[in-house]
């Protein structure tokens, strides 16, 4: 049975969230150099109290990625997210499942497996 | 007083939360929201009204979301956390001072969408089919 990084509700990933099981590479904003657990929390685990209309619970409990790494450059400019890192990540067997999630950019929604050492296969390129 | 409430319609961009998104208020006056941070643990957005032209040009690229903030009618602007407790609208606190004295809350110039298609929020009514003209017998 796979354990995830965090609780999931049910049918979460969905069935249409691809297993990881080759070796990939992502893009996430991080904060810290060298990354910390902390630039790899779910959203709901940032924010307990948060709600918005039409976006689910499997999907605040997932993390963002980017395959493309021009898609990340662009939301640096986000106020939130001024002076933000980039990271490089290396997905591969074991890491979870993936989801593409946006149908104009990029974006992934990628559930991390808990026995998953996402700070090893981590690094920041500026 | 009422506060005003909006209604998201559209999620513009999304990245470990709603990063950006489109809503109306109940006359149909259009907005756009923008994440600016975490406050007692929710999520808290930069909104102001937005000419439906204007907009129009935001979400087809044409348009900086900068420019689209600073162009607020009346230079007014809100904040709102997305904390449910609107339902599923989202309550404005209007905010004081000019929104440029705020850099926190603003984006850097450039910052395009791409074009969409975003996602939609709001149901969209069928279109009905025409009423077949009636022939008099």
């Amino acid at each position: 049975m796979n354990i995830y990084r965090e609780p999931l509700p049910e049918d979460c990933p969905p069935e249409t969230a691809e297993e990881i099981a080759r070796p990939r590479i992502v893009y996430r904003r991080v904060w810290n150099n060298p990354p910390v657990d902390d630039d790899f929390r779910s959203q709901r685990a940032e924010n307990p109290g948060k709600e918005f209309k039409g976006v689910s619970e499997c999907r605040v409990r997932g993390l963002s990625v980017f395959v493309e790494r021009e898609d990340l450059e662009e939301l640096l400019k986000r106020p939130n997210f001024k002076g933000g890192l980039i990271a490089q990540v290396t997905l591969d067997n074991g890491a979870g499942r993936i989801e593409h999630t946006s149908r104009y950019s990029s974006h992934h929604t990628w559930w991390p497996l808990a026995a998953y050492n996402i700070l090893a296969v981590c690094q920041v390129l500026r | 007083m009422k506060p005003l409430g909006i209604t998201p319609t559209a999620i513009l961009d999304y990245y470990d939360g709603v990063q950006i998104f489109a809503a109306r208020d109940a006359d149909g006056g259009d907005y756009v929201g923008v994440f600016v941070g975490i406050v007692d643990k929710t999520d808290r957005y930069l909104v102001t009204a937005a000419r439906p032209e204007r907009l129009r040009q935001f979400l087809d690229g044409k348009l900086d979301l900068l420019t689209l903030l600073l162009e607020a009618p009346g230079g007014e602007w809100y904040l709102t956390l997305s904390d449910g407790s609107g339902g599923d609208e989202l309550l404005l606190r209007p905010q004081q001072g000019p929104l440029t004295d705020h850099d926190e809350f603003l984006p850097l110039p450039d910052l395009f969408l791409p074009g969409g298609p975003y996602e939609t929020l709001t149901e969209q009514p069928e279109q009905k089919p025409a009423p077949a003209a009636v022939t008099p017998a």
